[in-house]
């Protein structure tokens, strides 16, 4: 356990002066939540990087190389001006979710990760790259393996190597505990950004009906990640839509590139929030806007490239995708009554529907960035049934409830902040119409 | 309070409620030692002895040397994959080489010749010297 939790406070450590960089105006516990999430994705970039460059990850190497990653950044956080923006005022209604967090640690930590996609695809090539002190491509390419999807990205295998690393040999029992902190990472920017546009009531309401949703079941599998990368990634794109703020565009785009290195539906998320922020943003700032996600796409391509070069092939890509489609086509409707019928917490979302009859069309306009992302999203994810492989409703059982749970926050977070500004009788922010 | 803001406190109050996860509850106030008897590896459920079997198979070889994997020949099809995928986990470093193809079930006689040893786990049989036999099942150096 112990090594679990110093490899967490390394990744924090690491991440602090970096998130301190990307976002001056960071309240704390922004900070306290982006810090992890940057330090674990240093840690995937420094792992992957000594990979390509064929240098064996040892502990000796990853820990210089990390104190000279810490050196420089802190250095430059140094330089900015110091931080003024105020801690959010806490509300006795935190202690809520403090408790689901508390519940969620107990659970994620009960045994070593358990799931069939822990040992068979993201534990089994932390474990790999563990063992062979870097990425093992000659796993990744043997066609005996490819059951582990060799062409996911690999930031969450990285960072169970390095969990490894600092406990000196590969020990699963305690590994539930990074995703405890990935989680708590999304919980305290969802905090830090209700804090923003509701009073400490209503953000600590709205931030309690989200913690449960950020805090994956799937525990061993990238969801952990990709929940907490992928949805912070879209709030703070929404929060610089509104507010026009260029540390809340930096924080989006980096999130969202770490995001595309959890999982493909990361890479497709941040094509989902490309396209919604030209469609929702300001009419004149649509290149501008655009252009300022540049550094997810610029984070996202080293793995497409590595992947290309080593011919990693992906399955929903594979054979003949125009005859699957087609195929699948037909059975459209028995497709689509099968995903409703498999819904996950089909309350939870009737809840939000019937939530958006509650507020005012124009709050729900205010909302369309998120709405429309995660509507371009869910078309992705259901798309990828029309073409699969494999029997449609194996996969549907296999994948549909975790995917879902993908969209939960970031909608639960526009229909919860839609509501507290309809209680509030506030006319909510619109988004800034600023010359270009 | 005009109804729009009644409607928008119940959906709100809907919304918390139905976002709560009785998992994590459970583990505030229950009995966690009885759900972690919940949290095993399939695998492990349908081959108790088999975790074991792999960390002797383990200790027994060495970096580098393929494995080829086999089960007992009474076990359903459908578990070869899964006891395939989790050999693969608890054989880091090792080449480790399905004698049934995991995707679509034929199998793959040429592994089993190829591979420099042979994991039998159960009833099947094996060939080339035992290295060593336990844990429900035996290692055969080819």
């Amino acid at each position: 356990m112990t090594a679990a939790i110093v490899a967490i406070f390394i990744a924090f450590l690491v991440g602090l002066p970096i998130a301190r960089i990307v976002h001056r105006e960071a309240d704390r516990l922004e900070l306290a939540g982006t810090a992890f999430l940057h330090g674990t994705g240093a840690i995937f970039l420094l792992l992957m990087g000594l990979s390509v460059l064929g240098i064996p990850a040892s502990i000796a190497v990853v820990g210089v190389a990390l104190l000279a990653v810490f050196a420089v950044a802190t250095a430059f956080a140094m330089r900015k001006r110091p931080n003024t923006a105020k801690t959010p005022a806490l509300h006795v209604v935190d202690i809520l979710t403090v408790a689901t967090l508390a519940g969620y640690a107990l659970y994620a930590t009960l045994a070593a990760p358990w799931e069939i996609d822990f040992w068979a695809i993201w534990g089994l090539k932390g474990r790999i790259f563990h063992e062979a002190g870097g990425i093992d491509w000659r796993f990744l390419e043997s066609r005996w393996n490819v059951f582990q999807h060799s062409d996911y990205p690999l930031l969450v295998p990285l960072n169970l190597d390095f969990t490894a690393l600092v406990a000196g040999d590969w020990d699963d029992r305690w590994m539930g505990a990074i995703y405890v902190a990935w989680g708590a990472s999304l919980i305290a920017v969802i905090r830090s950004l209700a804090a923003r546009e509701a009073t400490a009531c209503f953000a600590a309401l709205v931030t309690f009906a989200i913690a449960a949703p950020c805090l994956t079941r799937f525990v061993g599998l990238a969801e952990g990640a990709l929940v907490a990368y992928g949805a912070a990634g879209v709030l703070f794109v929404r929060a610089a839509l509104r507010d026009d703020d260029a540390g809340s565009w930096r924080q989006g785009a980096l999130l969202l590139g770490f995001a595309a290195n959890c999982k493909n539906e990361g890479l497709a998320l941040l094509v989902a929030v490309t396209i919604a922020a030209a469609l929702c943003g300001p009419r004149s700032r649509i290149v501008p806007s655009v252009k300022r996600l540049w550094p997810a796409f610029a984070l996202a391509a080293p793995w497409l490239v590595l992947r290309a070069f080593h011919a990693l092939p992906t399955d929903l890509a594979g054979g003949s995708l125009f005859d699957r489609l087609s195929q699948h086509l037909a059975d459209a409707g028995a497709i689509l009554a099968l995903l409703a019928s498999r819904l996950s917490q089909p309350w939870a979302w009737i809840a939000l529907a019937v939530a958006l009859f509650a507020v005012p069309p124009a709050a729900i306009a205010r909302e369309r960035f998120v709405l429309v992302a995660m509507g371009i999203q869910l078309a992705f994810l259901v798309g990828a049934y029309f073409v699969t492989p494999f029997d449609v409703a194996w996969h549907v059982w296999a994948s549909w409830p975790r995917l879902t749970a993908q969209l939960a926050v970031p909608v639960t977070f526009v229909v919860g902040m839609a509501l507290a500004a309809t209680l509030s009788e506030s006319p909510g922010i619109p988004i800034r119409e600023s010359p270009a | 309070m005009t109804p729009r803001r009644a409607l928008a406190g119940l959906a709100l109050a809907a919304v918390v409620a139905t976002r709560v996860d009785p998992a994590y509850v459970e583990m505030l106030i229950g009995d966690r030692d009885a759900r972690a008897k919940d949290f095993v590896p399939i695998v492990d459920v349908h081959l108790p002895q088999y975790a074991r079997f792999l960390a002797e198979v383990r200790s027994r070889t060495a970096a580098g040397d393929s494995i080829a994997i086999v089960t007992p020949d009474a076990a359903p099809r459908e578990l070869y994959p899964l006891a395939y995928y989790r050999a693969s986990y608890l054989l880091p470093g090792r080449e480790v080489l399905p004698v049934i193809d995991p995707q679509g079930g034929a199998p793959i006689p040429g592994n089993r010749a190829a591979a420099r040893y042979v994991a039998v786990f159960g009833d099947s049989a094996g060939a080339g010297e035992a290295v060593w036999k336990g844990e429900g099942g035996a290692l055969y150096r080819r």
